[in-house]
C-alpha cells in the first residue's frame, strides 16, 4: 500500500512539473505547479513531516499560488510566443541535465541503498521538536529572516511605485 | 542573551537600525532626505565601527554556535563599513543628478552591509545563507534602481535570475553536507570531517534530537565508504553557488552585463563588498570546515584560477566600455585571489584578506571617477569619451592614473603588494605554474589598463566633447581618500599587512 502510494504521488510530482514546461499558457503551468506542490505535501506527510506538509499546502499550494495565478490574471498574460533559443541551450543544455540527474542519481542510490520503508511516524519530526529546534539552536537565523523579508518588501516597492 | 551575544550582533544591529532610519526618510522632502539620508547612514556606519572594535575584548562563538567573534570576522566587517560609507558618500549628488530614491538607496545598501557582516562572522551554514540571501536581494534591487534606464532593469533581472540559481546550487550543496555531517555548524562538521567515524557531531550530542542522532550514526556507518562521493558533490555544489558570487570562471557570464548596466556606485560596491563577503565565506567554509579534503577541491581550485585570470585578462582586452572593462578586470582579480586560495596556507589567506583591502580602495576609486566622466545619465563611459581628458581636467585625470597603475600593480601602489604577497604565497606552497601563469597574466592586463592612460594623455579630445564639470564635494572626498589609500598601502604595507595577518592567523590551520 505504501509503496504504490509514493510511486502515485511520485509520479503524479514529476508529471505535473514536465506538464508545467511544456505548457503554454501561463495559467496551465501554474496549476500544474499546485499539482506538483501538493504532490510533494502528500510524500511529506507520508515521510511522518507533518509539520512541513502542512506548510508546504499552506505557503506554497495555498498562498504563493494565489498570488501567481492572480498576477497572471492581472496581467492578462496570453499564450507566450516561442523565441529561437540559442544553438547553445539546445545542443549541450539537454545532454548536461542528463549528466547531472543521472550523477545525483547514482550518488543517492550508492549512499541509501533501498533500504527498508519508512513507516509513518518513523521520525519523530513533531512540530514540537521543530518548534524548540527553532526558537533555541536556530534563534539567530529565525530572527535574521526578518531583515531578508524587509529587504524584499522595501525592494518590491522600490521597483513598482510610481515614478515621481 | 550573554554579553558575547550581544557583542556579536550589535554591529549587525546598529546597521538594520540605521537603514530603518534611512527607509523612513522617503517620506520627508527630497531635498531633506538627500542631505539628510548621506549623514545618517555615515553616523550608523561610524557607530557600527565602534561595535566592531569593541567587540575585541570578546572571542567565541555566540547564539548557540551560529555566530562567531573573532579577527577574522572583524577584519571583514571593517571593510565592508569602510566600502559602503566610501559609496554611501560618493553617491550622494550621483542619486540627486539621476533622479533616484535616496531614502530606499541608503537602506538598501546598510542592509546589504548587514548582510555581509552576518556571512563574514557565520559559522552556521545556514546563517552564511541568509547572510548571502541578504545581501544578494539588496544588491539585485540596486542594480535595478536607474528605473528610466532600459539597461537597469535589464542587468538587475539578468543578474536576479542567474543569482537566484547559483543560490539554489549553494543550498543543495549545504543540504549534502548536513547529510554527510549531520550538522550545519563549520566547526562541528570539521570536528566530524577530521574525526570520522569517532567523533559525534556537536548538534546531534547537543541536541538530544532522535533524528540528527540517526542521520549522524547513518553518515558515520557510512563514511568509509561512498560517503566521500556524496561530501564530493557537497563541495562541488557549495562551490558552484560561492564560485558564482565572485564571478570566477565558468560562472562569470553576469558580471560585465550586470556592472555596465548597475548605477556606477553600485558597480563599485559590487566589484568589492559582496565579493569580498564571498571570499569570507569561501574561506571560512573551506578552510575551517573542509579542511580536511583540501587534497579533493585544491584541484578545482587550481583550475578555476588559472582560468578567471585569463578568461577576464583576454576578454578585457577587447572592451572599449570602461564600466565593462572593469568588469572583467574584476574578474581576473578575482583569479588572483583565487591562485593564494590555492596555496592554502596562511600565508595564502594573509595575501587574500590584504588583497581585499588594497582592491577596494582602487577599484572604488576608478569607478567613482567613471561614474563623474559618464556625466548624467551615464552616457559617457565609451573609451573615446576619455580622450585628451589628462588636458581637459588634469586632477581627474591624475587620480584615474593613480587607479589604473595599482590595478595593473606597479610599485609604490597598493596592487603591487597585493599581487607581491599572492605570489609569494603561491611560490611558498610550491604552484610554480600557476605563479607564472599568475605573472603572465598581470602583464597582459598591463595593456588595457595602459589603453586608458594613452587615451587620456595621448589623444586629441574629439571637439564634440563637453568640458568636464567639477567633481562634487562627496564624490571628490571619497576619490582623494581612495587615491590616498592606494599609495600609502603602496609605500607602507605593513599596517594593513599586520591586521590581514593576524585575521588570518586564526582560523585553524590546515
Amino acid at each position: 500500500m505504501y509503496e504504490i502510494l509514493f510511486f502515485v504521488f511520485a509520479a503524479a510530482a514529476v508529471g505535473f512539473a514536465i506538464n508545467l514546461l511544456v505548457q503554454r499558457h501561463p495559467i496551465y503551468s501554474a496549476i500544474s505547479l499546485i499539482g506538483v506542490m501538493a504532490s510533494l505535501a502528500s510524500l511529506y506527510l507520508m515521510l511522518g513531516a507533518e509539520f512541513i506538509a502542512a506548510v508546504q499546502v499552506i505557503v506554497y499550494a495555498g498562498a504563493i499560488m494565489v498570488l501567481f495565478v492572480f498576477v497572471i490574471m492581472l496581467l492578462n498574460a496570453g499564450v507566450e510566443e516561442r523565441t529561437n533559443r540559442s544553438r547553445m541551450a539546445k545542443q549541450l543544455g539537454a545532454p548536461l541535465v542528463v549528466l547531472l540527474l543521472g550523477l545525483l542519481t547514482s550518488l543517492v542510490y550508492r549512499n541509501f541503498p533501498p533500504d527498508a520503508a519508512v513507516r509513518f511516524g518513523d521520525f519523530p519530526g513533531q512540530t514540537a521538536d521543530i518548534g524548540r529546534r527553532l526558537y533555541i539552536y536556530y534563534m539567530l537565523p529565525f530572527e535574521v529572516v526578518s531583515i531578508l523579508i524587509l529587504v524584499a518588501i522595501v525592494g518590491a516597492v522600490v521597483l513598482a511605485k510610481k515614478e515621481t | 542573551m550573554t554579553a558575547l551575544d550581544l557583542a556579536a550582533i550589535l554591529p549587525i544591529a546598529i546597521l538594520t537600525i540605521t537603514a530603518i532610519i534611512c527607509m523612513m526618510m522617503g517620506t520627508v522632502r527630497r531635498e531633506t532626505a538627500a542631505s539628510l539620508c548621506s549623514t545618517i547612514s555615515l553616523t550608523g556606519l561610524a557607530a557600527a565601527s565602534a561595535a566592531v572594535i569593541y567587540q575585541r575584548s570578546y572571542s567565541g562563538l555566540a547564539f548557540v554556535d551560529t555566530l562567531s567573534v573573532d579577527p577574522f570576522a572583524r577584519y571583514f566587517q571593517l571593510l565592508f563599513l569602510v566600502v559602503a560609507a566610501l559609496v554611501g558618500l560618493a553617491s550622494r549628488e550621483y542619486l540627486w543628478r539621476e533622479g533616484m530614491a535616496i531614502g530606499e538607496y541608503y537602506a538598501l545598501m546598510l542592509f546589504a552591509t548587514a548582510g555581509m557582516c552576518l556571512m563574514a562572522a557565520a559559522n552556521d551554514l545556514m546563517v552564511i545563507f541568509i547572510g548571502l540571501e541578504i545581501s544578494s536581494l539588496s544588491s539585485y534591487i540596486l542594480v535595478g534602481m536607474r528605473r528610466n534606464d532600459a539597461a537597469s532593469s535589464e542587468s538587475a533581472l539578468k543578474y536576479f535570475l542567474l543569482g537566484s540559481f547559483a543560490t539554489a546550487f549553494f543550498l543543495y550543496g549545504v543540504a549534502l553536507l548536513f547529510g554527510v555531517s549531520g550538522s550545519t555548524k563549520l566547526t562541528a562538521i570539521r570536528a566530524f570531517l577530521y574525526g570520522g567515524q569517532n567523533a559525534i557531531p556537536a548538534s546531534a550530542a547537543l541536541g538530544k534530537n532522535p533524528v540528527l542522532e540517526t542521520v549522524a550514526m547513518q553518515s558515520q556507518f557510512g563514511f568509509t565508504g561512498s560517503m566521500d562521493l556524496l561530501l564530493g558533490a557537497a563541495i562541488a555544489l557549495i562551490f558552484v553557488g560561492l564560485a558564482f558570487k565572485i564571478s570566477a570562471v565558468p560562472f562569470q557570464a553576469w558580471t560585465p552585463d550586470v556592472y555596465q548596466g548597475a548605477p556606477a556606485p553600485v558597480a563599485a560596491m559590487l566589484s568589492t563588498a559582496p565579493k569580498a563577503a564571498a571570499f569570507a565565506a569561501f574561506i571560512r567554509i573551506f578552510m575551517v570546515s573542509l579542511g580536511a579534503s583540501a587534497a579533493q577541491w585544491s584541484h578545482l581550485l587550481w583550475a578555476t584560477a588559472l582560468l578567471t585570470m585569463t578568461v577576464g585578462n583576454l576578454a578585457a582586452l577587447w572592451q572599449s566600455n570602461l564600466k565593462r572593462l572593469l568588469a572583467y578586470s574584476s574578474i581576473a582579480h578575482a583569479g588572483y585571489m583565487l591562485v593564494a586560495f590555492t596555496s592554502c596556507s596562511t600565508d595564502g589567506i594573509t595575501a587574500i584578506l590584504f588583497y581585499l583591502a588594497g582592491y577596494a580602495f582602487m577599484n572604488i576609486g576608478a569607478f567613482i571617477v567613471v561614474t563623474h566622466v559618464a556625466g548624467p545619465g551615464e552616457r559617457l563611459t565609451e573609451l573615446d569619451d576619455y580622450a585628451g581628458l589628462g588636458f581637459r581636467s588634469p586632477a581627474l585625470a591624475a587620480l584615474l592614473t593613480i587607479f589604473m597603475l595599482s590595478l595593473i600593480g606597479i610599485p609604490l601602489t597598493a596592487g603591487f603588494f597585493g599581487k607581491f604577497y599572492i605570489f609569494r604565497a603561491a611560490l611558498d606552497s610550491g604552484l610554480l605554474w600557476l605563479t607564472i601563469f599568475g605573472v603572465l597574466n598581470s602583464a597582459i592586463a598591463a595593456y588595457y589598463y595602459l589603453q586608458i592612460l594613452v587615451a587620456m594623455y595621448m589623444k586629441q579630445p574629439i571637439d564634440s566633447a563637453a568640458p568636464v564639470a567639477d567633481m562634487p564635494a562627496g564624490a571628490r572626498t571619497v576619490v582623494t581618500v581612495c587615491a590616498a589609500a592606494t599609495l600609502l598601502i603602496g609605500i607602507q604595507p605593513s599596517a594593513v599587512l599586520r591586521m590581514a595577518e593576524y585575521a588570518a592567523q586564526w582560523l585553524p590551520q590546515l
